[in-house]
């Protein structure tokens, strides 16, 4: 496998795996019990995504998960915040699936086989938590003036922090001249603010995706200051026993 | 939020069965969550989700047994046998 290669799958994988980890911490907490289960039931796959794809690296896919040094990770800073407050985690859930919708597209015709496999099997699950975010976002731009301040607020804090999802890996451009990526990033995220901006201005609104920092620094190995506290919890388990088999 | 009234059916002849009862927003929510919250696990093939609001609720007073009315019990036995002579008498199978 080439290092481009390796570098993309890693960075795609990252995000699956410290999404999902976020996602599932609103396990019992979530604001009504049919949405806990929603999303659980979405952490679980974005989980089984990460799985999928570390399982094209090589064999130990718990070892990539859970036993790299943390400069060794990719996931961009989107993933990474703790965003407790609902609306900031649907929010980010609202701009994290749009994207991944447009990334496994992006692999439909992969000259990857594998690759391709997987993103056929990924898309079908990802309409539904598209169609669950946008149902659940439209709901509350068009629910009480509160919630609509609550979740626009939200998403204009994080619509600039989830440009980082397309900050390119190395290699990238080869990736997409030998067909294994339909598409580079920057098309990527034309795509993905099309579908965005669509969907908000369905419901009257409209975000602002320009602003100050660099989203995109997780590709190339820089953490935010959430890692630690998100990477120990995550590797609990294997703290406790490291021998633990699951 | 409303509540609604979640009904699933097996393949085949199975009749619609109801399953329990679930809150969201609105209809289209309501769909969404419904399939995590009852059917996961290929627990039916069709669903009907019913707003509790819509169904109409019948007094229990209505429809209270009339104990003192034995006659009105019927366990079926005196059809069949009906049924049965009927059938003696001119051989239709079908009856």
């Amino acid at each position: 496998m080439s290092d481009a290669l390796r570098e993309y799958v890693l960075a795609f994988a990252d995000d699956e795996l410290v999404m999902g980890h976020r996602h599932s911490e609103w396990l019992g907490i979530a604001p009504f019990l049919e949405e806990d289960l929603a999303y659980a039931s979405i952490a679980q796959d974005e989980l089984g995504h990460a799985r999928a794809l570390y399982g094209l690296l090589g064999d130990e896919v718990d070892v990539l998960a859970f036993r790299r040094p943390p400069g060794e990770y990719r996931s961009c800073r989107l993933v990474e915040l703790p965003c407790v407050e609902w609306e900031s985690s649907l929010a980010r859930h609202f701009l994290y699936d749009l994207a991944e919708r447009v990334r496994w597209e992006s692999l439909a015709t992969s000259s990857h086989p594998a690759l391709a496999g997987i993103a056929a099997k990924a898309a079908r699950e990802e309409e539904y938590h598209a169609r669950h975010v946008t149902a659940m976002v439209r709901r509350m731009l068009t629910g009480t003036d509160e919630s609509r301040r609550r979740v626009l607020a939200a998403l204009e804090e994080l619509a600039p922090v989830a440009r980082g999802l397309f900050e390119p890996a190395p290699g990238a451009g080869s990736l997409v001249a030998d067909g294994v990526v339909g598409r580079g990033p920057a098309e990527e995220e034309s795509a993905w603010r099309l579908g965005v901006s669509g969907e908000l201005a369905a419901a009257g609104a409209a975000v602002d995706f320009e602003g100050p920092g660099d989203p995109g620094a997780g590709r190339r190995g820089v953490r935010s200051e959430h890692f630690a506290d998100l990477f120990a919890t995550m590797t609990s388990v294997l703290a406790l026993d490291p021998e633990a088999a699951w | 939020m409303k509540t609604y009234e979640v009904f699933l059916k097996k393949p085949g002849k199975a009749p619609y069965e109801h399953a329990g009862s679930m809150e969201a927003p609105d209809d289209e929510l309501a769909v969404i969550l419904a399939r995590e919250t009852y059917a996961r696990r290929a627990e039916g093939e069709h669903m009907w989700l019913v707003a509790r609001d819509d169904i109409v609720d019948v007094d229990p007073g209505l429809i209270e047994p009339n104990t003192d009315r034995p006659h009105r019990s019927n366990d079926g036995s005196v059809v069949a046998e009906r049924r049965r002579r009927h059938r003696a008498a001119t051989g239709d199978e079908s009856a």
